[in-house]
């Protein structure tokens, strides 16, 4: 329960409004029942609003206009001031010759740079650099970095006119297949390379040259990933069997005529 | 209760201690920029308030639009000291303090009247045409004479409790804000505003209606 002198102390800030809620809660209920303390809280929110009226009465029509002229003539000092500013340090820096050897090789040291990096930017790398490494590794499916046959990729195919490899003689065994298993790149324009030779169940080491020829002139239809033409790993086996005929006897009697 | 209800809502509305904004800071730096719509924003959004608090502060409307000048450049000169401690309108308001102060100080080494006499206010109000004399006419009459009254009575103050006054009461600042702008502690805030308060009552008991 608040006392009428606790109250009287704190009205001015309950005017104010800068009390807490629970302050002001109280002090609410006391003027509630209190007349004597409404009395002064009405007197003093009564002076409050007359000290306002002081300031609504400054800024007639008279003031506005000569606010707004004094304020242009603000604006305008200030951008001569910036402007004057900005002459005497760009003048102060032309005074000084020390300052402009500096600003000279700090503008000739920034052109060499630029035109460094221009040049490192535009060329080509050098095929086994670091450049060109990390270049291949950004660009997965290129002929410098070949895929493997996984999942979403369409596997290159033998086109129509590729060569045909013919494994050389003696031909082998009837039934007996001969093979060889390559290592090779598809690249994206189709044609093979890094082709190396696995193993081999038939020909002769002395004929492979011929067969590594011609299988390195053969040409594919590109494999694709994403619709894009993409170079490929691959293990390419050709096998060739020799298949013999045998002979039998055939009925050649020529057909009985009708009844 | 509507009075009530009306300051609550009046203070309610004041800048809050932490609105120290995005906007005011964007704006600051647009300033610094050289943006000149932006000095321009600056100046018509304080301007008026400045120049109300320099013209209770002083008591003469020259002397206040002068000062309200070279506040503005003393702000856009020092506005790159600006940290964001306090809202701008405080921080101009500090500015508009100590410049009057000063002003004040220069009059009384050169032997001008420090309490400058506001009879020029009232002869003005007093020799505006006659209204017709209607109900409306007579409440705006008299509303005119209160505030006549009351500036003269606020004009007898000693400047310290003059500025506590019109800051509060006239621009809405909370204590906290005050005691920004005046350099001074919030308890000392509290303690002039009482003063003012009792003082002004007394000044009013004694000034007569011009």
């Amino acid at each position: 329960m608040l006392t009428c002198w606790r109250v009287r102390r704190r009205l001015a800030a309950w005017l104010d409004d800068e009390l807490s809620i629970a302050h002001r809660i109280a002090i609410d209920q006391h003027l509630a029942r209190c007349p004597s303390c409404a009395g002064a809280a009405t007197s003093g929110r009564a002076l409050s609003r007359a000290v306002r009226l002081v300031g609504g009465h400054l800024t007639d029509a008279v003031s506005v206009e000569r606010l707004r002229a004094a304020g242009e003539m603000v604006l305008s000092r200030v951008a001569a001031e910036r402007e004057v500013a900005r002459a005497s340090g760009l003048g102060r820096l032309a005074d000084n010759p020390h300052l402009v050897w500096a600003a000279g090789a700090a503008c000739a040291v920034t052109l060499a740079c630029a035109l460094v990096a221009i040049n490192v930017v535009g060329s080509v790398p050098q095929p086994g650099s670091l450049a060109a490494q990390l270049l291949s590794l950004a660009n997965p499916g290129s002929n410098e970095n070949p895929l493997g046959l996984r999942p979403g990729v369409v596997a290159p195919q033998l086109s129509p006119d590729a060569l045909l490899l013919s494994l050389p003689e003696p031909l082998p065994q009837p039934g007996r297949p001969t093979g060889v298993t390559f290592a090779l790149v598809v690249t994206q324009e189709g044609t093979v390379s890094d082709l190396s030779v696995l193993g081999s169940s038939g020909p002769e080491p002395v004929s492979w040259p011929n067969l590594v020829g011609s299988a390195a002139e053969s040409r594919f239809v590109p494999a694709e990933y994403r619709g894009a033409p993409v170079a490929v790993n691959l293990v390419w086996v050709v096998e060739q069997v020799t298949i013999q005929g045998i002979e039998t006897e055939l009925d050649v009697r020529p057909p009985t005529p009708a009844a | 209760m509507a009075d009530h209800e009306h300051d609550r809502i009046r203070t309610a509305s004041a800048v809050a201690w932490s609105d120290v904004a995005t906007g005011e800071s964007s704006l600051v730096a647009r300033c610094l920029a050289g943006d000149d719509d932006a000095c321009r924003e600056l100046v018509d959004t304080h301007q008026p308030m400045v120049f109300q608090l320099a013209h209770v502060l002083l008591g003469d409307r020259e002397e206040a639009l002068d000062l309200s000048q070279e506040v503005f450049l003393r702000v856009f000169r020092t506005l790159g000291s600006f940290r964001g401690d306090a809202s701008l309108r405080t921080w101009i308001y500090r500015i508009v303090i100590n410049q009057a102060r000063n002003r004040r100080r220069w009059w009384a080494r050169k032997g001008r009247a420090v309490q400058v006499s506001l009879d020029e206010a009232c002869a003005a109000t007093n020799g505006e045409p006659a209204a017709p004399r209607t109900a409306g006419a007579d409440a705006r009459l008299e509303q005119q004479r209160l505030a006549d009254r009351m500036r003269r009575a606020i004009a007898t103050l000693p400047f310290d409790q003059r500025t506590v006054l019109i800051l509060r009461e006239v621009h809405g600042m909370r204590y906290q804000e005050i005691a920004f702008s005046l350099g001074v502690t919030v308890g000392a805030v509290k303690s002039r505003l009482a003063r003012a308060r009792a003082a002004l009552r007394r000044a009013l008991r004694e000034v007569r209606p011009c």
